[in-house]
């Protein structure tokens, strides 16, 4: 299934960098975001748009994840060639990685 | 409501500035194509002006060749699956040094209603200087914070 089934996602930019945040709908499915929402799978999800480092934090509390993603933004908002200067819409792009759904042997 | 154990640390030597400077200029241009064929005379259409950039000389330090409704967020990657649409958007965007050399690529892309693929429509083209915003970190004691008092 799509990540976009489970979780929403928001992007902020800051100077060359995005940030994308994933939240999970419903908490019981933070762990298959752990599991399978990494920040190798995302760098490479991301390749050619994102040339920096792709570093994951995470929020337990409020089942989510937020992506930092360095040189990703053309230089910056202020700056950039690029039609969405800002990578708002990264996170769609996101929202389309397939996620392996649980297994009933779990 | 009593909170305790708040606690702090010696405030940074620096203080955040954000500085706008001239940065560079931006050309653009657009056109589009429709129907059966649009994509590959759109990408045709790019080619040409990435070639007729170079043959005339046109002075850039980066250049953009996208296809709006195509690949023009996200690039080639992960536009990749995506099945052929009925139009699309040709889009050449550089950073050049002077707004003349700006003029000049919205110029490359205007010219192909006559000198490029068949049908191509709706050219848009702009140059605009660009006002680039910056994060440094100053040292403290050089802002000296003044405060004058202006009518009452």
């Amino acid at each position: 299934m799509k990540l976009r089934e489970i979780a929403h996602s928001r992007t902020g930019d800051k100077g060359n960098t995005s940030n994308i945040s994933v939240i999970a709908y419903d908490e019981t499915h933070y762990p298959l975001l752990l599991a399978q929402v990494t920040s190798a799978r995302v760098k490479a999800h991301f390749a050619g748009v994102a040339e920096g480092e792709v570093v994951r934090y995470e929020l337990p509390n409020i089942a989510a994840l937020n992506f930092v993603m360095t040189q990703t933004l053309g230089g910056g908002v202020t700056r950039s060639l690029a039609l969405d200067a800002h990578g708002k819409s990264l996170s769609s792009a996101l929202l389309d990685l397939e996620i392996e759904p649980a297994s009933d042997n779990e | 409501m009593r909170v305790g154990g708040g606690r702090g640390t010696e405030r940074p030597a620096t203080l955040k500035v954000s500085v706008g400077y001239v940065d560079s200029y931006i050309g653009e241009g657009q056109i589009s194509y429709a129907g059966p064929g649009s994509l590959a005379r759109g990408r045709l259409a790019l080619e040409i002006v990435q070639e007729r950039l170079k043959l005339t000389g046109v002075q850039t330090s980066e250049l953009r060749f996208d296809l709006i409704g195509v690949d023009a967020l996200h690039g080639a990657n992960l536009a990749a699956r995506a099945n052929e649409p009925y139009e699309v958007r040709v889009r050449v965007t550089g950073r050049t040094e002077n707004l003349r050399e700006a003029v000049r690529i919205g110029n490359e892309v205007e010219t192909l209603y006559t000198n490029g693929p068949a049908a191509g429509g709706g050219v848009f083209k702009s140059a605009r200087d660009v006002v680039a915003v910056a994060s440094v970190l100053l040292p403290r004691q050089l802002a000296r914070p003044q405060v004058r008092f202006v009518g009452v």
